[in-house]
Order: structure tokens, then sequence, then C-alpha cells
């Protein structure tokens, strides 16, 4: 029987699961004024990111194992509010045009975020897979949400059965682990490969493919090469507020509960998930920027870039022990956090306005609406890693770290695919700034999107210009992993 | 009262400052610009005589020269210091310059009027003139390189003066190429001198010659001679000098006489010790040949030249000649003697065949004719000129050039030899010169229409502005050459102070254990008759062809006779076309080929990653689309044919990526467990590629195309 | 508390840049002027700094340190030397004419323009006076973004393609100077430049790295030299760039990369650049040669003198090459019996290196003023084809007379500010790399030669193209912009002494250093 403590613990959880049910019960009562829901959630992320904070200085498990109280899960239960905070300022405005039902739309997201927490501490096998599973059924909805919307559903019917496909295999493999292993836990998972009286233990050909299907599930989320064909589907798809959300939210949390398993459960593997990650890493950030470099519609090329992003981050995970490693990640993601969404909220406001996601349409738009463009220019500087933005600062960390750890050329690998992203990055730039306006010459941004902007925009000038408080809130999140052998 | 001697860094400083006031100040006054140019030439000529009559007082000069020095910038752990410097040579070329100068400033007062760009031709002769005088007062090879470059700048600007016409404007551009190529090796010299030495300083190089290798001194010297050989357009060089004429004639005066020319000359005589330093090097034989074939080399051209500047420039080439040769044979004295002789008679030739141009607007010589009457003053001017070049005493020349002889005969037969043929050559084209253009009839009057009258122009003399300077050179010619008698000379030596030109001169470099005997008239009493009767047989077979029977209007030239030698001569010895051909042709074919080169290949490696780039992404998408989506959806198309009849329930793609994804994850997992997994399984992937490419997808499969 | 006077005037154009976007857009008169008067906050105090700047101390002055991110030993650190200061005022000087010259002539989007420049102007101060390399990187990569969007909106036909190439190009070397700080840091636990040459030393005891390393800052300097083959990006830039923009983009930006040469490659890596001397020389005589061929080779009067600009920076990089080379070679026989041979070897590069900075400061006020002229001209006749002009110098004989002094001063005229630039790099290098300065010395010739016949001949002389009567000469304006320049010119030409004293002692104090890190010199 979960005791008082354990309830206070699960603040953030049972503070998300209270506003959840909150809004899908008053959304029967409020029928025209939704947008009330969608401020209720925003309220309720900032809740749970007060919530959130005071458990960092917490380190434990609860619920027999299954959940983790440590700074890493808070990071990352930090950064899904945050993604969803940012994500609701820039819904309320887009969808009250597009769907008659946004109670239910601002549930669901609260629920998403939910999922993320969870994932992001869980530290069993068993709570992975279900908090996989929460958050991949919310994700399903979200992306076909506009069900009047033929993109939106297929989007939709895609995301939902690529999803479950892997997660079939990641399933697959978690039993395969359980197998060997005997145990579901991820420390108990680690001490049993170490074991070696475990016979099964040394059983190579078991062991290496089951981590590989349990790394396809998280590979799924991070979309990672070659398990990314259902991102840019599934973000042309989407409603832009959802894809935003997907290119970060679903992406944190896989990273998070990526490194929790490769460092808790399989550091004994780790000279051979070391090799397959760097041979991922290099294909996606190479894949995803060269194929950006050919889209038209900027929803899938930010999906394309989103797939390189990830690569970008994977350095960070490769290099785990060095001191830039595992911070390095961390920081990315934030970065990345503001930065993406930025760019994204940016087309929110495009789309909004214009009803385009085409590039061509951003043509002059600095003459259109010069504060959109400028955002997105310092989202884009971000994005290609140039100072002072905390997209820099976070690429300094992961190659950093790759260097660090010795691994010279998947930082170069890095650095220059971060050349070639800046061509397309800047190609919309291009559009924006060289290129004659169309009409209407004048682009008035709403309110709440203006807000969701400037604060990404804030958060990703000031991580590139003081970032002493984000390194030293990174590093101390990963206390615990940083720890380990 | 040698303070005086402290302001020898006033004398190149006047004429730069009336350069400056005429560009900032009084340009748009004509005449203010020109008295400003005359009176800081003027300026400089009172400082530059007053300086010359101390320096000719100071007995111990030679052996303590004077310095004037300033620091100039910081290198390294030392400084590197410049300044001017008075020691006889110094003393010398100081008289003969600003003199010359004065009077060609004058002279263009006259010559220049009416020209719209009056005032700024005074401000280039003033600078022209500051940089000669910074030149013959520098005590260091900067300074003297700086003069260098500015006369160089100066005579650009001065011959393309009339820079509407192509041909000035080619013939600038050409002198200015032409005087650098030496000039950029006089460079490395002067580099690899203060390297060396750590000084560029005269005195302390000089005083530092023993501790550089010979081989390496040998190499210098003929850095340093190719500067001069450049400057004063000896052969091959010399191609420069000629296309100069494009310029007003007071500037070829000025080119010719006092300054441009007369620096190369100035600058091997100035380094003298250098040359003197490898004994039996052959650096001083190489002055000396260059020297003496140019003499000849240019005098031949003369020959055959029409323009009345164009003779006058080769002879001016040949002229250098005889003081390059002079100086490689050991003639220091002789050759500044001549230096200094030349400057006057060939100013006066120069501005006496101004002064004809001036009134018959043509250059042709063959259209001249029968001046000796119109012309009284400057016939009788000119003719002075001509004989004081041809060698005839008493004038000028002719010591200068018997000085020159003697020193060659007792040093080099075979330049001796070369020199007293050139005396022949030079004889019989002045003559020439003088007779085609005032003696006989007058072979063209110009006509000109105003408002429908239609007028004869009648050549008349020249105004006195112009005809002062002439007479003064005159009798500067008639003078000069008494300074450097032979002390045993009959009757003159004696009476004229036992040769003090050479006394001064020949201990310049007494410091440096380098001193200059003259050579006693009694031991070139031979030489001296056989250079007088070659002159004289020269002017003789001018007055035989030219003379004699004067040629009427339209007559070609008696020497055309010399049919394929006449033409040679005429076309320079087609050194010109023979450049144009190999060199400027070569260069500008050189920097075309990697014009396009750099477009082509070096950009083309730029624009080939970019566009690689963009291919190899085109092909990813392609990949995406065909092999990723599509590939699959081949094996959709093929579940299609198969199953041909039943219909599809769910659309194809997503069974191909969910394909692709088991495939890819057993093929990772392959990856880990062995490689002959990953070879099987890289077999089925590429297996099911090839089915793509058998079974084309539909458009309506390309995502890229719905959006 | 002492005035932080680099901050300000590093700073002060960025807050400029920010205010002038209060500015309402339809006050174009306000915003120009007021983006001047900006820009005239760092002239004077850059003006200031020269002054006061004690050259016999030598060594960082006007220093400045905070903690700034204390978690990766990162500071703000920043200070001047003989090196920085004529650099920093250099680039107040070009950016103030650069923003008068436009406040005439640019006639659309002046606020975005205005504001651009000061930007440009922060990050290129902002590398002269960095001694951290954070600090450093941050604004090496800030320079990038204002010029390309100078480019790319008031550039000409091709901008697009020339804005991006520019920016691609150079960002393509820096990313690698990116991974070889992170791994000087990794090594040193340090960023800050001065300990990393002085103190730490990486690498020292691993060649392979230290040639990595080298190599890596080496690629981002050169190709922002733009050293041979590197080059390429550099004409067409400038043929697209607004007047302005190319002022600035031969003036300083180009000015980057030497001065990353002088203050990070050769006294941070000295073993690595002596071992790499002789290809870095060879590249160039490269760009000396080939460069002045090239540019002899262009009708379009700004690619000509973009390309004459390959072939000035590759003195200055000769220089450097020199100098980084132990012993002399080819005069060496002759030079064992010359009084002092080893004080001489240093003096020589000292003064090659002298010569590099002197060099660098030059082409900045010559090729600047170039760029200028070309603009000048290009206001009135709309076309840059040499052909299409002659005879120009009888219709605007003040234009003819600046750009002739300006063409002179580029063909190292003595005199005039090149040619003493030009004389301290050869005269520092022909004892050390005799071959290979010999032959670049012919460069000298190249350059006179295509300035005298493609400038000057076919722009000037000649009769005059009908199609040009009635040109107007230089307006009041062009003038005031041209003159400080041709002031330079002259006084730098005629006595160097303020702007060498400073140098020297910072040269001379790089070999009391490098001389202990690698026991070398």
């Amino acid at each position: 029987m979960p005791d008082l403590e354990t309830l206070q613990l699960l603040g953030p959880e049972l503070a998300l699961t209270g506003i959840a049910l909150l809004i899908f019960v008053l959304d029967l009562f409020l029928k025209r004024r939704e947008d009330i829901l969608g401020w209720l959630a925003l309220a309720g992320m900032i809740a749970t990111v007060l919530i959130s904070l005071p458990l960092a200085i917490q380190s434990r498990t609860i619920l027999s194992g299954m959940l983790a109280v440590d700074p890493l899960a808070v990071y990352f239960k930090i950064i899904a509010a945050l993604t969803t905070a940012l994500v609701l300022m820039a819904s309320v405005d887009y969808l009250r045009t597009r769907s008659a039902y946004r109670g239910e739309f601002y549930g669901l997201m609260v629920l998403a975020t939910l999922s993320m927490t969870l994932l992001a501490a869980s530290t069993d096998l068993i709570m992975i897979f279900i908090s996989l599973e929460f958050l991949s059924l919310t994700s399903y909805v979200l992306v076909g949400y506009l069900r009047h919307d033929w993109l939106s559903t297929e989007g939709g019917l895609k995301y939902l059965l690529y999803g479950a496909v892997t997660t079939a295999i990641t399933l697959y493999g978690m039993s395969l682990v359980y197998g060997v292993t005997g145990s579901t836990s991820l420390e108990a998972i680690a001490q049993a490969l170490a074991d070696p009286a475990n016979p099964m233990a040394q059983n190579q050909a078991i062991l290496l493919p089951s981590l590989i299907f349990v790394l396809a599930g998280f590979a799924f989320k991070i979309s990672l090469v070659p398990f990314h064909q259902w991102t840019p589907d599934a973000y042309e798809g989407a409603p832009i507020p959802v894809a935003a959300f997907l290119s970060v939210g679903p992406k944190a949390a896989g990273f998070a509960i990526l490194l929790r398993t490769l460092l808790v459960a399989f550091p004994s593997l780790q000279v051979d998930w070391i090799a397959v990650l760097s041979g991922i890493a290099v294909v996606t950030m190479t894949f995803g920027n060269l194929v950006a470099i050919q889209q038209r519609n900027i929803k899938r090329l930010l999906a394309y870039s989103s797939i390189s992003q990830a690569g970008y981050i994977l350095l960070g995970v490769i290099a785990f022990w060095v001191g830039f490693g595992t911070p390095g990640v961390l920081i990315y993601v934030l970065a990345y956090l503001f930065t993406n969404l930025g760019a994204f909220i940016v087309v929110v406001a495009f789309s909004h306005l214009t009803g385009s996601d085409d590039i061509h349409d951003y043509a002059g738009l600095v003459r259109r609406a010069p504060f959109l463009a400028l955002a997105l220019v310092v989202f884009f500087m971000s994005l290609a890693g140039i100072p002072p933005t905390g997209g820099f600062l976070g690429k300094l960390y992961v190659f950093g770290a790759a260097i660090q750890a010795g691994f010279w050329p998947l930082a170069v690998a890095g650095v220059l695919n971060s050349v070639v992203s800046l061509y397309y990055y800047f190609g919309v730039v291009r559009q924006m700034f060289f290129l004659p306006p169309k009409p209407p010459l004048s682009l008035p941004v709403p309110r709440a999107l203006l807000a969701a902007i400037v604060i990404s925009l804030a958060g990703t000038l000031i991580m590139g210009i003081y970032p002493q408080p984000f390194i030293e809130l990174a590093t101390d999140s990963v206390a615990i992993v940083g720890q380990l052998p | 009262m040698p303070e005086i001697l402290s302001l020898v860094w006033l004398v190149p400083v006047f004429p730069l400052l009336a350069f400056a006031a005429i560009v900032f100040l009084t340009h748009p006054d004509n005449q203010l610009s020109a008295w400003t140019a005359i009176a800081g030439i003027g300026l400089s000529t009172l400082v530059g005589l007053a300086i010359f009559a101390t320096a000719l007082g100071m007995p111990t000069l030679a052996e303590k020269p004077f310095h004037v020095t300033f620091p100039w910038i910081p290198t390294g752990t030392t400084q590197l210091t410049l300044g001017f410097m008075v020691d006889p040579l110094t003393a010398v070329m100081l008289a003969m310059v600003t003199v010359v100068c004065t009077a060609i400033f004058v002279y263009s007062q006259g010559y220049m009027d009416k020209d719209p760009r009056y005032a700024r031709f005074f401000a280039y002769i003033s600078l022209f003139a500051s940089g000669m005088l910074g030149l013959v007062t520098a005590d260091n090879l900067l300074i003297l390189y700086l003069s260098w470059e500015i006369m160089g700048l100066c005579s650009y600007l001065l011959i393309g003066f009339w820079f509407e016409r192509p041909a000035a404007a080619n013939a600038a551009k050409k002198a200015f190429l032409t005087t650098r190529v030496g000039d950029v090796l006089l460079f490395i010299g002067l580099i690899i001198l203060y390297f060396q030495t750590g000084s560029l300083s005269f005195e302390d190089i000089f005083s530092q010659l023993a501790f550089i290798s010979a081989p390496l001194l040998v190499i210098v010297g003929l850095l340093i001679f190719a500067g001069a050989v450049g400057k004063s357009a000896q052969f091959p060089l010399h191609v420069w000098l000629p296309d100069a004429m494009e310029g007003p004639t007071p500037v070829s005066a000025l080119i010719h006489a006092a300054t441009m020319v007369a620096a190369g000359v100035y600058l091997v005589a100035r380094t003298y010790p250098l040359f003197a330093a490898v004994q039996e090097g052959p650096a001083l034989l190489w002055v000396g040949g260059i020297g003496a074939f140019t003499a000849l080399f240019a005098a031949s051209i003369a020959v055959a030249q029409n323009d009345i500047k164009r003779v006058l420039a080769y002879s001016t080439i040949s002229q250098l000649g005889y003081m390059m040769a002079a100086l490689g044979v050991g003639g220091f004295v002789a050759s500044i003697f001549h230096l200094i002789t030349h400057a006057f008679f060939k100013a006066l030739l120069f501005l006496g065949a101004g002064s004809v141009i001036h009134a018959m607007h043509t250059n042709d010589m063959f259209e001249m004719g029968g001046l000796r009457r119109r012309m009284p003053i400057t016939f009788w001017t000119l003719t002075a000129g001509a004989l004081a070049l041809a060698g005839i005493p008493p004038f000028a020349g002719f010591w200068s050039k018997d000085e020159i002889l003697a020193e060659a005969f007792l040093h080099n037969p075979l330049i001796w030899l070369v020199l007293t043929l050139t005396g022949l050559v030079t004889a019989f084209y002045i003559a020439r010169l003088i007779f085609l253009t005032f003696f006989g009839p007058e072979r063209r009057r110009e006509v000109r229409e105003v408002e429908g009258t239609r007028f004869t122009l009648i050549p008349h003399e020249s105004p006195r502005v112009m005809t002062a300077p002439l007479a003064f050179l005159a009798s500067m010619v008639l003078l000069v050459g008494l300074a450097g008698v032979p002390a045993d000379f009959p009757v003159l030596g004696p009476l004229l102070g036992s040769n003090p030109f050479h006394h001064f001169l020949g201990q310049n470099f007494a410091r440096f254990g380098i001193e200059f005997e003259a050579i006693p008239f009694d031991a070139s009493v031979s030489v001296l008759n056989t250079s007088l009767a070659a002159a004289l047989l020269g002017l003789f077979i001018g007055w035989w062809l030219y003379g004699r029977q004067p040629l009427r209007q339209a007559q070609p030239d008696p020497l055309e006779r010399l049919g394929p030698i006449h033409k040679l001569l005429k076309n320079k010895y087609y050194v010109d076309e023979l450049y144009n051909a190999t060199l400027v042709r070569g260069l500008v074919r050189l920097s075309e080929g990697l014009g396009s080169f750099d477009l082509r290949v070096i950009d083309g490696l730029v624009n080939l990653a970019g566009r690689g780039t963009a291919a190899f992404s085109e092909l990813n998408r392609l990949f995406d689309v065909y092999v990723v989506d599509g590939a699959v959806n081949g094996v959709g198309s093929l579940t299609r044919w198969l199953g041909r009849g039943l219909r599809e329930i769910q659309t194809g793609q997503v069974q191909n990526y969910l394909l692709v994804l088991a495939l890819s994850t057993l093929l990772l997992a392959a990856v880990l467990i062995n490689v002959l997994f990953t070879l099987i399984a890289i077999l089925v992937i590429a297996g099911v590629t090839t089915l793509v490419w058998v079974l084309q997808p539909s458009v309506e499969d390309r995502p890229e195309e719905r959006a | 508390m002492t005035i932080p006077y680099l901050s300000l005037i590093t700073l002060a154009p960025l807050a400029g840049a920010i205010l002038s976007l209060f500015i309402p857009r339809q006050r174009e008169g306000a915003i120009k002027w007021f983006s001047i008067l900006v820009s005239l906050v760092p002239l004077a105090l850059s003006a200031y700094l020269w002054v006061s700047y004690d050259a016999t101390l030598g060594g960082p002055q006007f220093e400045e340190r905070y903690d700034w991110i204390p978690a990766i030993n990162v500071e703000y650190r920043m200070g001047v030397d003989g090196l920085s200061v004529p650099l920093i005022f250099l680039t107040a000087l070009l950016t103030t004419l650069s923003l008068y010259y436009s406040a005439f002539t640019i006639q659309e989007r002046i606020k975005e323009y205005c504001a651009l420049f000061l930007l440009l102007e922060t990050g290129m101060i902002g590398v002269f006076t960095s001694l951290n390399y954070f600090l450093f990187y941050i604004f090496w990569e800030v320079g990038l973004v204002p010029m390309y969007f100078i480019i790319g909106v008031w550039g000409g036909p091709r901008r697009e393609y020339a804005a991006i190439k520019f920016f691609l190009y150079t960002l393509a070397g820096s990313v690698l100077m990116l991974l070889a700080i992170l791994a000087m840091f990794f090594a040193k636990g340090s960023f800050d430049i001065l300990r990393l040459q002085q103190e730490l030393r990486p690498f020292t005891d691993d060649f392979f790295l230290q040639s990595l390393a080298f190599w890596a800052f080496f690629l981002a300097f050169a190709i922002k030299v733009p050293l041979w083959p590197f080059h390429t990006w550099l004409p067409d830039a400038h043929v697209e760039a607004p007047t302005a923009g190319s002022v600035l983009l031969a003036g300083i930006l180009l000015k980057l990369g030497g001065y990353g040469f002088f203050r990070i490659l050769l006294p941070t890596f000295p073993q690595a650049f002596h071992t790499f001397a002789i290809p870095i020389a060879l590249m160039a005589l490269m760009s000396i040669v080939y460069g002045a061929l090239v540019s002899m080779a262009q009708w379009d009067l700004k690619k000509l003198i973009a390309y004459s600009s390959v072939n000035h920076m590759g003195y200055v990089i000769l220089g450097l090459a020199a100098a980084a080379l132990l012993t002399p070679v080819g005069l060496a026989a002759g030079s064992s019996a010359a009084p002092a041979a080893a004080t001489e070897i240093l003096n020589s590069k000292v003064m090659a290196l002298n010569g590099g900075v002197l060099e660098m400061f030059n082409h900045g006020v010559i090729t600047g003023g170039m760029f200028f002229l070309v603009g000048i001209i290009y206001e009135r006749t709309h076309t840059r084809q040499l052909r299409e002009f002659g005879g120009l110098g009888s219709q605007i004989p003040l234009y003819y007379a600046v750009m002739t002094t300006t063409a002179l001063a580029s063909l190292g005229l003595p005199g005039l500010a090149g040619f003493v630039s030009e004389f301290l790099i050869f005269r520092g290098s022909l004892p050390l790399i005799t071959p290979i300065a010999v032959i670049a010395i012919s460069g000298i010739l190249i350059t006179a030669a295509f300035l005298l016949w493609k400038v000057i001949q076919l722009m000037f002389l000649g009769p005059l193209n009908a199609k040009w009567t009635g040109l107007p000469d230089m307006d009041r304006f062009e003038l005031i912009t041209m003159a400080p320049l041709i002031f330079l010119m002259v006084l730098f030409g005629l006595y160097p002494a303020p702007i060498l004293t400073m140098v020297n002692k910072a040269m001379s104090d790089l070999f009391s250093i490098v001389p202990v890190v690698a026991g070398l010199f």
C-alpha cells in the first residue's frame, strides 16, 4: 500500500493525472469556451514543474523499484512539462479554427506528458514498456486528431501501425532479456549480466539481438535511422503543434530512457552498443540532413532536421562516460527543446496566418512579419550550431564529448553535417530575407503564439550567452549515472 | 662654412613641397603653379650649388662624407635609420641636376603654354626633380630606392601626360613596367645587402663587404646592375626609352639628360666599391660589356630613324652605354664626367629639337628642312650640342668621351674598339639630323584652314623663354668640359688647374681603398686622334649623303639603298616585336589560362563538392522514396501481382515500412552476431532493391509529390 | 574601477544595432546618422587605445577578466597588444566610412542595413579583442551571419549563390577549428588563448595530435585569408556584395584569418608550423603569383581587385611561413661569417612578421579604398566591365587621381603604404626561404602590370569613350570617404613607425615566448 511519502514522490504524475481528468470532466460542461481548458492544462504544466523541482534532491526508487525519483528523472519531467507548456501556448489559437473538440486535445496532451514523465523515471522493463505504449497511444491519437484531414488521419494510422510493430519487437527483446537474466529490473539485469556464474549472460547470440530489439523501441521514439520512416509522414499529417510536440517531447523521453537502460542495465555490453550507436548516429545525422535539403515543405524539412538532430545527441550517449557526455545529452535536449519548439511555433504561426507550409510561401517574410523571420533565423542558427545560441552550446558539448572520448571521426562527421544543415536552414532564411514578399504585407501574430516564441527565443539565447546555470543543472542531474563505470 | 651641408635634406624637399603645394593649393592657377615649381627647383639649385661650392673647398670631404640621419622604423632588436649625405659624387651630381632641371623648368613654362593640364605638368616635374635629388643625396639604399621608384612613377605620369593618345598611354605603361623589371631585381639585391650587413646605409654596407662571400657579392652586383639596366635603358631593357618620346619634349629632356636615365649610371657609380670588391669578378665585365654593346647597338638604330626625337632617344641609350662601359673598365671619374657633359648637351639637343617641333608641329625630319634661317638661335645652339655629341673639341662631349676611350683602351681593347666605332656612327647620325632639319629646301609647309581661308604656317623662332635656356645650355656645353681637361694637355691643362674634376671625384671612395688616377694625355694621344678621326669621318659621311645634295620633298632616304640592313635598323632589330610575341603574349596567355583554370577547376571543385552533396542528398531522398518506401512497395506490388483479384485492405506503404523496419532490425542484430549473417542480410536487401528497379513505383506513392 | 574600454569598443555597436531597431523604419535619416554616430564610439576609443597603448611594455593591455562559465573554465577575457590595436582601429575606421558612404548610396531597407553593419563590427572587433577561445569563437561565427545578409539582400545578381557560398565555405573551415579548440581544452583544461600558448602548451608530446589541431586551425584561417587554393569564395562574394560590404570583406574579414595565424597558429603550434612551413610557403607563393595572374585575366573591375586580395594576403602568409622556419636556406654559405648571424635571423623573422601585420593593415586601407572606388564608378556607370570604360582621365580627373594613388599604393610603390610592408616581408623571408621568396617577388611585377594595364589604362587613358561624356566627378561625400584612407596610405608609406613600434614589440615578444615552447628558435 503506497504510503504518504510515495504519494508525495509521485506528485508530478498525480498532478498531471488530476489535471487530465479535470479537463475531460470540464470538457463536458464547457461547450463553447474550450480555450479555458488549454490555459488550465498550461497551469497544470507549471504546477508539474514546481512540484517536480523539490524532488531533484532525492535519489531512490519507489513502487517496488518500478520508478526512480532521481535528478535525471526530474530533469526530463521538467523537460516534458516545458515542452507541453510551449506546445499548448502555440495550440490555442491554431486549433480554434480547426477543430471543435479541443477539450480532448488538451486532455490528451496532458496524458502524453504524464506518459513521458513516467518513461523518464522507469527503472523496470515492464514499466518502460507500459510507459512507452502509453506515450505511443496518446501520440497516435494526437497525430490523427484532425479527423477530417486526410493527411492527419493517414499520418496517425501509419504511426500507429509502425509503432505497433516496433512495440512488438521491443517486447520480444525484453522477454529475451528477461529470459537471460531472470529479471526485469534494470539494476538486477546489470547484476545478472555481470555475474560470471550465469551461463546465459555470456551468450552473445541471444543477448545482442535482444539488446537491439529493445533499442529498436527507443530508436523509434527518437526516430533514429532506420526507424525514422514514420517521422516525415506523421509530422506532415499531424496538426503542427502536435508535430512540434512529437519532435521534442517523445524524443527527449526516448533519450532519457535510452540513457537509463543502457547505462544502468547494459554497461557490460557497452563495447557492442557503442559500436552500433556510432554507426546509427553517423547515418542518422547524415541521412536526415541530406534528405532535408530536398524538402519543399517546411514541416517535412523540420522532420528530417529533427532526425539529424537526434543523430548529434546520440554522440553524447555514445561518449557517456566522459565529462561532456551525459551532461551533453541533457544540455542538448534542453537547447533543442527551446530551439526546435521555437522553430515549430513560428511555423505554427505562419501556417495559422497564411494556411501554408510551403517554403516558397515564406518569401519576403521579413517584410510581412519581421519578428517571426528574425526569430526563425535565430532558431535556425541554433539548430545549425552557430553561437551565441543554445544549439551551439549543445553541439559544443556533444562534439566535445566525442573528442574527449577519442571518437574524432564522429566529431568530424558531426561538424561537417552541421555545415550541410546550414544550407537548408538558410535556404529558408534566403526565402524570408532575399526574395520579394507576397501579399498581405502585414501578418499580425496572436499574442499567445508570440509569447511562446519569445520564451523559446529567450531560452535559446540565454543558453547561448550565459550557459553556466544550465551546465550546472545538467551536470548535477546526471550525478547518479555519472558515477557508473 | 660646412654648416651649409646640413641643409642637404632640403634639396629634395623643396620640389616635393612645390609638388604638394600645386596639388593641394595652386592648381587652379596655371601661372602661379608654374612659378611655384620654378621657385621650388630654384631654391634647391641655390642650396645645391652652395653645397657644391662648399664641398669643393673641403679637401677632407671624401674621407669623411657628411651625413644627416634620423631613425625610421624598429626592426626586431635594431632600428632602421635613414639619412642623407654629401660626398664629392653627390656634390657634383647635385650641381648638375639642379642646374639642368632649372633650365628645363623655365623652358617648360613656354613650351607647355596653352596645355589644359599645365599646372599638373609642373606638379609632376617637381615631383620628378624631387625624386632625382633624393636619389643623389640618399645615404642609404632605401631612400635611393624610394626616389628611384618615384622617378619611375613620374616618368610614367609624364610620358603618358597626353594620355588621350593611345600611343602615349602605351608608352607610359611600357616605361613603368620595363624599368620595374630592373627595379625588382635591384630590390632583391637591396634585401640581400640588408640581410648580409644588417644595414642599408652605404657606409655600413661598404665597410662590411669583406664579410660577404665573393659569389654572393657578384650576384648582388649583377642585381644592382640589373636595376641600372632598366633605368638607364641598357640592352635588353632599352625598349621603353624611345617610346618615351610620346611625352612632352621637356619631359624627354628631363628623362634623358638630368634625371631618370642618369640614375642608373649613378647607382652603379654610387655602389662602385661593391663592384670593385670582387677583383676579376664578372660583375664589372658585365657592366662594361653590356654598356659597350648597347652603345653600338643603339647608335646603329639611331641611324635609320626619321623621328627627330627618336634619333635623340637612341643616341641617349648609346651614350649611356658609354658611361656604363666606362664604369665597367674602371673609369669611374670618366663615366661621371660623361654623365655631366651628356646631361648638358643632351638637354640642349632635346630642347632644341623641342623648339623645332614647337615650330613645325611634326617630329618627322623628312618633313623639315631649311630651318637654318628661320630659327637661327635654335640652329646654332643645336649644332653646338651636336658637335658635343659627336666629340668634336672643344665641346664638352669631346673631353669626357675621350677620357672614356682612354680608360677603355687601357683596360679592355675590345670595348675600346666598339666604342670608337660607335663614335663614328654617332657623328654620322647627328650630322644626318642637322642636315635634314636645318639645310636644304623647306620640304613641307603646314596648311591650316580657318573659317574658309587657307593659311600657310611659316615656322618661326621660339619665344625667349625657350631660347634663353637653349643659349644657356649651349654656353655650358662649351664650358663644362673644361673642368676635366687632362692636366698635361697642351696649353689648356695647366691653365685650367690640372684637371680639377678628376682630382675632386677621384678620391671619392678613397676611404674604402679605391682611388682613381687620371690617365695622362701623353698616354692617350693616339686614342684621342683615332676617335677624332672617326668622328670627323662620321660627320663627313653625313655631309656626303645629306648635306652635299639636300633631299627634296618626298625623296627617299639614301640609306634605303642598304636594303634589308636598313629595314632591320629601322625596325630596331625587331626587339619590341620579339618581346611582344614571347613575354607579353605569353604572360597574357598564361593569366587567361589560369583564370579559366581557377573558374573551372578550383572553383569547379568547390562547386562540385556542393553539387555532390546535393546529388548525394537527392540520392538519399530517392533511396528514401524508392528503396525504403517504394522498395518494399515493390513487394507490395508483388503481393498485389501474386494475389491478383484480391482487394487491398491496407495501404501498401505501411506494410513496406514495416518490412524495412524488420529487415533493418535483423540487419543490425546481424552486424553484431557475425559477418556471414550480415552478408546474407545484405543479399536480401539487395534482392529487394533489385525488385524495386524492376517494378517501378507509381507516382502517387511518393510522399514528396503529394505535399 | 577602470573603464572597460575593450568591452565598450566591442559591444557598443551591438548595443547600437539593438537600439536602432527601435527607431521607426520611416525615419531613414535618423537611422543613418544614429548608426554613424554609434560607430564613432569604437573609432574614438580605438584611436585612444592606439595612442595610450604602451609599446615599450608590450603584452596584453587594457585587460578585462571575469568569470563567465566556471563550469567549463571559460573566462570573459579581453586584452589587446601591438598586433590587435591597429586592426581594431582599422575595423572601426572602415566601418564608420562604410556607414558614411552607405548613408548616401543605399536606398532600400536602411534599418536592417545599418543594424547589420553594426552587428558585423561587433563580430569583427570581438575577434581582435578576445583572449579566450570560447569568446573568440563566438565572435568569429557571429561575424558570418551579418555578412551573409549583407551580400544576400543588397548584393548583385548572383548574390544568393555568393552569400551561401561564403557562409558555407567559411563555416566549414571554422567548425574544424572548434574541434581543435575542444581538443586543446580536454588536453589542458583551459580555453585561455595566451595561457595555452605560454604555459600549458597542448600536444607538445604528441606531434600527430599537434598536427591535427594545427591543420584544423589552419584550414579555418586559410579559408578566411583566403590562401590558395581555398580562395574561390572570395571573388564571388566580392563581386556580388554591395560596395560597403566588399570594403569590410576585404578590409577586415580577410584579416580575421591573418590575425588567427599570428595570434594562434604560430605561437600555439610552433613545432607543427615549423614542420609544415615549406608547404605553407608554397601555398602562399601560389596565392601571390597565381592570384596576380588570375587577377590579370579578369575584365570585371571588382573581380580583378578581389583576386588581387588573394595576391596581397599571400604576402602575409609568406612572411609567416618564413618566420616559422628555423634556418636560413640558400644564403647559409655566406652568412656564417656575417656578424651576429643568429641575431640577424631573429631579426629577419621579426621583420617578416612585422611586414605581415603591416601588410594586413595596409591592405585593409588600400583595398578597402579600392572597393569604395569601384562602388563610386559603378554608381555612375552601372558597369564594372573594364572594356566599357576608356579615357575617363580627362572626364573625371579627381577620381582618376584618387584611383591612381590607390592603385600605386596597391602595387607597392615606395612612398605609399603597400611598399613598406612588402619590403619588410621580403626582407624577412628572402634570407629564410630564398627560392620561394625570389619567385614571389615576381608577383610585384604582375601586380604592377595588371593595375597599370587593366585598371589605369583601360579606364582612364586613351580617347574618351563617348558614352561617358558628362560623367560627373567625385562628390564631396565620396572624397570625404576616401580622404582618411589616402592619408593613411601616404603617412604609413613615408613614416610607418607609429604602427611598427607597436607591432615590432608584439612580434619580438612572440619569439621570446615561442623559443621556450619548442626549443626551436
